[in-house]
């Protein structure tokens, strides 16, 4: 068993707390990510890798900050602002899909809404899942964009609204839609967009 | 019809459900060693592109000029077109992966076509049943501009949880690695990576759990090491590869890399140093020379010691400063030398102003010409059993040990 790690990992500035709180931010980290890309999980792996790239060589300062996770939220917003390599339309999440232990009652809903926010300018995205996934306010949206509050707000109803006239009516009647008691998503029979699954059989 | 408010709540939730769909296996237990090897290249560049700033402004002064990139992500300087590369469909890439795979049932999560402009990367997420239960496989095919030395190394075991590593380079330089790792909190989890990197910077990278990641059905993984070796070393890689395009920096340099500035001792050096500054009596049971790590017990406690040594930079004398300036954690103690060294000493839990329980204990000396000494220490074997209690070492041993001369040797 060979245990070589890289040559960097001699560098003496490995900071012992870092993987402790990459364990326990990463998933929350990767989720953001993966809606600011609309969907793309291995972009959103990429940039959740170049946030934590960049908060490793601060982390001394960083992890003496009140809120190192809002500070991470931050870094990874602006890593994906800063992402400007042409978008690309080859990993999406594809229309054929499993149910991951999800309860949210409508999946077909997700995928509508990822193609939304797919769709939305890059900052309108940002501001979207800063302001109702962060539920950051107007003013600490503003700030970790750096726009104004009035810009905010003009962004939050324009792609609000875009969201409206993508989604409709649809995602009112979902999202509302009842839980049964053991948390399974909309009871009363099969949800066909839950059939779109589809098994597929190598070879 | 919902007022504007009411819809924003709507969608509020809605947007909680799509985050759901984010696949889990991001690597999770290689996250943290990732990021911090990015981190590290993401610094030497910044250096590099200084560097090279520097020597665009002597440039402009006898009338040339040249661009300097900025991070991984920046565009760099404009350079023939790129070359038209062979398209493969989403279905095309999936049909290559699922065509390496053993027989079972495929379900997809997320997958990606070949061929983009630009386009560097592609992979699947999936779902895949050998007949005893699905567990999500994340497979990606990239170029890269690192060679393997980088990019195909075993998870450090002393911060993971560790069943195996095996690597292999081959003799056409390509290096296969097979690394077998558990949860940290949770036994039953299991995290199985492959890695195959050639010297040209292809690289194809599968991760498997024994289940979900967040919720393990089975005992292991799906795919055996010689199943994943199939996998990652497969033909069908050719014409993916085909259809990538050159990392943003280039294939890495036929040459060994440059020396990076002085980093201060090996770990080697340091767990040699740090061993006969132990109590007496002090037992050795383990140690990671690569991170400077080594587990010793003290009268019946056992615990993970890391040291750390920074030569003197102008970084660590903006730490030094920095640090006086910074407000002080719960638990910090600093001692301000009249030679202007400050030794810093903390107790801390899960974040520095946490202090219930207090899990980490470190002793740091700052000295003026910015070399750095630091001892950190958690009450466990390894970086992921630690647990509250008393450490083989307190904080004033740690302080003492930081202090000790021999670092400045």
């Amino acid at each position: 068993m060979d245990q070589s790690s890289s040559p960097d990992a001699s560098a003496g500035d490995h900071w012992p707390e870092f993987p402790d709180f990459v364990a326990s931010r990463g998933r929350h980290l990767l989720r953001t990510a993966f809606l600011l890309t609309g969907g793309d999980a291995h972009l959103a792996e990429d940039l959740v890798q170049e946030a934590l790239g960049r908060i490793f060589v601060k982390w001394r300062k960083i992890s003496r900050l009140e809120n190192p996770s809002g500070y991470a939220q931050t870094v990874l917003v602006n890593t994906f602002l800063s992402y400007r390599r042409k978008r690309s339309a080859s990993e999406r999440v594809t229309d054929e899909f499993p149910e991951v232990g999800v309860d949210d009652p409508d999946p077909a809903l997700r995928l509508t809404l990822l193609r939304a926010l797919a769709e939305l300018p890059a900052k309108d995205r940002a501001v979207l899942v800063l302001r109702f996934w962060e539920d950051r306010s107007v003013e600490e949206t503003s700030t970790a964009l750096r726009l104004t509050s009035s810009v905010v707000r003009s962004r939050t109803r324009r792609a609000l609204a875009r969201m409206r006239d993508v989604l409709g009516d649809d995602i009112e009647a979902a999202v509302r839609r009842p839980i049964d008691p053991q948390g399974a998503p909309g009871a009363g029979g099969p949800n066909p967009s839950t059939e779109k699954a589809v098994l597929r059989h190598a070879h | 019809m919902p007022t504007d408010d009411e819809f924003a709540d709507v969608f509020a939730r809605a947007l909680r459900g799509a985050a759901e769909l984010a696949p889990e296996p991001v690597r999770h237990a290689a996250l943290a060693p990732l990021a911090e090897q990015r981190g590290r290249r993401w610094r030497r560049r910044r250096r590099t592109a200084l560097a090279g700033a520097l020597a665009a402004v002597v440039l402009a002064g006898v009338g040339g000029f040249a661009v300097v990139g900025h991070g991984p992500f920046a565009a760099g300087p404009a350079g023939p077109p790129e070359p038209v590369l062979p398209r493969m469909t989403t279905e095309e890439v999936l049909g290559t992966i699922t065509g390496m795979l053993p027989h079972g049932g495929v379900r997809v999560i997320t997958s990606g076509g070949a061929g983009d402009p630009g386009q560097h990367r592609t992979g699947a997420t999936i779902l895949f049943d050998d007949g005893a239960g699905e567990s999500i496989l994340t497979i990606t095919a990239e170029r890269t501009d690192r060679p393997p030395a980088e990019t195909a190394n075993c998870t450090d075991g002393f911060v993971v949880p560790q069943d195996s590593c095996d690597r292999v380079v081959r003799p056409d330089g390509s290096v296969l690695t097979i690394d077998k790792l558990r949860d940290r909190t949770e036994a039953d989890k299991r995290e199985w990576r492959a890695t195959w990197a050639a010297p040209d910077g292809r690289r194809v990278e599968v991760t498997e759990f024994n289940g979900q990641p967040a919720a393990a059905s089975r005992p292991n993984p799906p795919l055996s090491a010689e199943q994943l070796t199939a996998l990652v070393t497969g033909e069908g890689w050719e014409r993916v590869f085909a259809s990538l395009a050159p990392a943003p920096g280039g294939p890495p340099s036929a040459a060994s890399p440059a020396p990076t500035a002085a980093q201060g001792p090996s770990g080697e050096e340091l767990l040699g140093r740090l061993v006969p500054l132990l109590p007496s009596g002090a037992a050795v049971s383990g140690r990671d020379a690569g991170r400077g790590v080594l587990t010793a017990t003290v009268d019946g406690r056992t615990s993970m010691l890391m040291v750390a040594v920074d030569p003197p930079s102008q970084r660590g004398r903006d730490d030094l400063r920095g640090t006086e300036r910074s407000p002080a954690t719960p638990l910090e103690v600093r001692d301000k030398r009249r030679d202007g060294t400050l030794v810093v000493t903390n107790r801390f839990g899960n974040g520095k102003g946490a202090t219930d329980p207090v899990l980490h204990w470190t002793a740091t000396v700052y000295y003026p010409d910015g070399r750095q000494v630091r001892i950190s220490e958690w009450n466990g074997e390894n970086g992921y059993t630690f647990r509250p209690g008393d450490p083989a070492l307190d904080v004033d041993a740690l302080k003492a040990i930081a202090t000790d001369p021999v670092w400045r040797s």
